[in-house]
């Protein structure tokens, strides 16, 4: 009997507390089989956010930080300048990237740091119970935007991607998304080129990806999966939108 | 003026109280510093910029003092020593990444060159950041560890002493400069640096990559009773009692058998040593008690001259309304009656001037 | 505030070299070991506003950077004169720049005014930035406050290894200005 797929090494067996359906432990497990292919687990430190990823250090068998809401990008600036020869992942959700992070991952991406970012984009605030993002969708019901969100007043979802694509030292940014098995294989070849990056000394690549959260989005996991294909994909187009290579 | 004096072995050298800082930083190792610019603290920002380049060193203008503080999060996490700099509203930003610090018992070093506040304020020197540096700042149960220089040389020795203390103890160490300390230019003797311990404790904790050993986490997250929040907070208190045994610094000018002690620091104490030099007192001694920690404060000192000195009466002056005031009133509260305890400040960033104290001594003195 | 210091201002506008002129004094006062404790103002950046700089020297430890009551001073405008004589102590000498300080001006009882031309001797050296140091070359020499020497070799640390033209034509406005009174 052959194996084909395992655990990956570099992920450990504690069961996560993402909730049913959510995308973050697919993004986990991607993450994971990257760092095994690389063999990069014992020279990278990884930079956790605030938001549902806050645990990752219980989840990844690595070096971690835990930062502020909002401030991977800068402690990740000061880990790559004190250690130049170590891989360095920063992890973080759209509240915290978006949000009360927007300066730094803007000023990160302007000094070319070179970093990977893995940038999970679900339109929402998950842990705090599904309040509206800068990334939720114009007429998308949240707690705080019960009648649905309005651009006036309120404004319109951040483009990310689009966004740092004016940044001339930022090298590769693309958006995928993982609500289905096509796209999960999109997402993967996209992480371990962000991480190559890096590698290579290429400088800032980010990758959004476009996850789940049914419960957040108070429907089931299928219909989490219908919301991407039919909402987000249209205003959030997956796509390469940069590659200076 | 600094580049007069870079690579001078001269014992006298000149440089401004910001300019003696960063020299002192890069002497003791300091390998990463981040910062933001604000008057009146600038010339420390200005001087590593030229001196981290030539040691091949990192220096990071940051886009904020919130971006800034986080970087020295991320450098101390990662093993380095580390410094930031910056004044009174740029301190007050920079208070949610030193919580983090604390919490994460991380070693850094930050310069806080005081000025007028509240909100802006002015760029005029004050003493009104007294509250928020002796008490943590942030959110949370901490504090830091804070040295007040009031000298050039102080600026220099004190800041070598920060970065040891820091990684001694594994936690933020300030030093709480002025406008006037930090502009003040006068002659200092560079020495290379002395460590104040023989050994400091190896960073095994340190992010460097889990090669051969299990995974180090730095955080400050403990979300369940069984996590360990109480016991961090158990050991955080430990820590600082035993800091608080250890590292009482203090200045003890003519308080023995004094009838009066004035009690103060940084650049309000210079300019109460040069009135009490002035004064004769009327035949009534005058003495200065000058905290050169401000965090441990150096109370059992105090509480012995008090025990010594019969009727002795003591003048606490600030550049605030009153701040360090509560500080003396906690350490004499068992032996010196309140209405002993007067307190002559200042609140607008305005410094008191050696006429004024002057003035003050001799009311002090009739009473 | 000791009677055995020299509390010096030096006030003008800001471009005139006013800190300059405190610093080569500060330099000089390391070189003559002499204590010195030089305080400048700063503040909002605003080129042509007016600036200061207080220096006290002495033979003992100095204590207050704060001097109220200078009993040296060198004025190079009309603002920061009429803003500053006052707070001189009487008896005090007071080097001011004539070229653009009005005499009228000037007629101030108990104080030993000395009126040095600065401006225009600058100008006709060629570097009208100098005028400071031709102020401070005649109030060495009025004063004796510091061997001319040691003034010398300040300006030497404060110029030779960033600025060294700037070096030469300074220690010729110096030793013009020195040689005036």
């Amino acid at each position: 009997m052959n194996i084909i797929k395992t655990q990956p090494k570099s992920i450990t067996t504690e069961s996560t507390k993402y909730c049913p359906g959510c995308g973050h432990g697919i993004v986990l497990r991607l993450i994971g089989e990257i760092i095994d292919e690389l063999g990069i687990r014992e020279k990278m430190i990884l930079t956790a956010p605030v938001g549902c990823a806050v645990v990752l250090y219980d989840y990844m068998l690595c070096d971690v930080v835990e930062c502020a809401h909002g401030r991977a990008p800068a402690v990740a600036t000061a880990l790559k300048r004190v250690h130049p020869d170590k891989f360095i992942l920063v992890y973080q959700g759209d509240g915290d990237l978006a949000a009360i992070g927007t300066a730094e991952i803007i000023h990160a991406a302007n000094r070319g740091e070179n970093l990977s970012v893995i940038f999970v984009n679900n339109a929402i605030y998950g842990m705090t119970g599904g309040q509206m993002a800068p990334t939720t969708l114009i007429g998308q019901k949240t707690t705080t935007s019960p009648s649905g969100r309005t651009a006036k007043g309120m404004g319109k979802p951040i483009r990310v991607c689009e966004l740092l694509t004016t940044l001339e030292e930022t090298k590769y940014l693309e958006r995928t998304t993982v609500h289905s098995v096509r796209n999960i294989n999109k997402t993967k070849a996209a992480i371990k080129k962000v991480f190559q990056n890096q590698m290579n000394g290429v400088g800032f690549s980010m990758v959004e990806i476009l996850s789940m959260c049914p419960v957040g989005w108070k429907v089931s996991p299928t219909e989490s999966l219908q919301f991407i294909e039919e909402q987000m994909i249209s205003y959030f187009p997956p796509g390469v939108y940069k590659d200076t290579d | 003026m600094a580049e007069n004096n870079i690579g001078s072995d001269s014992k006298r050298v000149l440089l401004k109280g910001n300019e003696a800082v960063g020299e002192a930083a890069i002497k003791a190792g300091c390998q990463c510093y981040f910062a933001y610019p604000i008057t009146p603290q600038t010339e420390t920002p200005e001087y590593l910029s030229r001196r981290m380049e030539t040691e091949n060193r990192v220096f990071l203008q940051a886009e904020s003092e919130v971006a800034a503080i986080n970087m020295v999060f991320g450098a101390a996490a990662a093993g380095a020593r580390v410094m930031t700099s910056s004044s009174s509203p740029g301190i007050s930003l920079k208070q949610e990444g030193i919580s983090y610090i604390a919490g994460a018992e991380l070693p850094c070093v930050i310069i806080n060159v005081v000025r007028g506040g509240p909100g802006l304020g002015n760029i005029e020197a004050s003493q009104a950041d007294y509250f928020q540096t002796t008490r943590g700042g942030g959110h949370g149960d901490y504090r830091c560890i804070a040295l007040a220089p009031n000298s050039v040389q102080e600026c220099y020795d004190m800041t070598m002493n920060a970065f040891d203390l820091a990684d001694y103890y594994r936690m933020p160490v300030f030093i709480q400069s002025d406008g006037i300390i930090g502009q003040l230019v006068e002659p200092f003797e560079m020495h290379p640096y002395k460590p104040m311990f023989e050994k400091l404790p190896p960073k095994t904790w340190a992010l460097t990559g889990c090669a051969g050993r299990k995974p180090n986490v730095v955080r400050t997250l403990y979300m369940t009773p069984a996590d360990g929040l109480e016991q961090l907070n158990r050991k955080l208190e430990q820590k600082y009692k035993k800091i608080q045994s250890e590292l009482r610094w203090f200045e003890n000018y003519n308080c023995d058998g004094a009838d009066l002690i004035i009690i103060a620091y940084g650049a309000t104490s210079r300019i109460a040593k040069s009135a009490i030099k002035k004064h004769n007192g009327n035949g009534k001694k005058v003495g200065l008690f000058r905290p050169r920690t401000i965090w441990p404060w150096p109370d059992v000192e105090l509480v012995e001259i008090a025990k010594k000195n019969k009727n002795v009466k003591f003048l606490v002056i600030e550049m605030s309304m009153g701040q360090m005031l509560e500080d003396v009133q906690l350490a004499l509260m068992d032996i010196v009656l309140k209405k002993d305890i007067l307190f002559y400040g200042m609140g607008g960033g305005w410094n008191p001037t050696p006429e004024s104290i002057y003035d003050k001594i001799s009311e002090t003195l009739k009473k | 505030m000791s009677d055995k210091e020299t509390n010096i201002l030096i006030a003008g506008f800001g471009g005139q070299g006013v800190i300059l002129a405190g610093n080569v004094l500060a330099y000089a006062c390391i070189d003559a070991g002499k204590n010195v404790c030089a305080m400048a103002s700063y503040g909002a950046e605003v080129r042509g506003g007016t600036a200061k700089a207080l220096i006290s020297i002495s033979d003992e430890e100095i204590d207050s950077p704060i001097i109220t009551r200078p009993n040296l001073a060198m004025i190079m405008n009309a603002p920061s004169y009429i803003k500053y004589i006052d707070t001189i102590l009487p008896g005090s000498v007071v080097i001011i720049n004539s070229s653009i300080i009005e005499t009228s001006l000037t007629k101030k009882s108990g104080l030993d005014i000395v009126g040095v031309d600065a401006t225009n001797l600058a100008i006709r050296m060629g570097n009208i930035k100098v005028a400071n140091i031709i102020m401070l070359g005649a109030m060495l020499k009025k004063t004796g406050i510091l061997q001319p020497q040691a003034v010398v070799d300040g300006m030497k640390r404060a110029f030779y290894k960033t600025k060294r033209g700037l070096y030469y034509i300074n220690e010729s406005a110096f030793r013009m200005g020195f040689e005036l009174i």
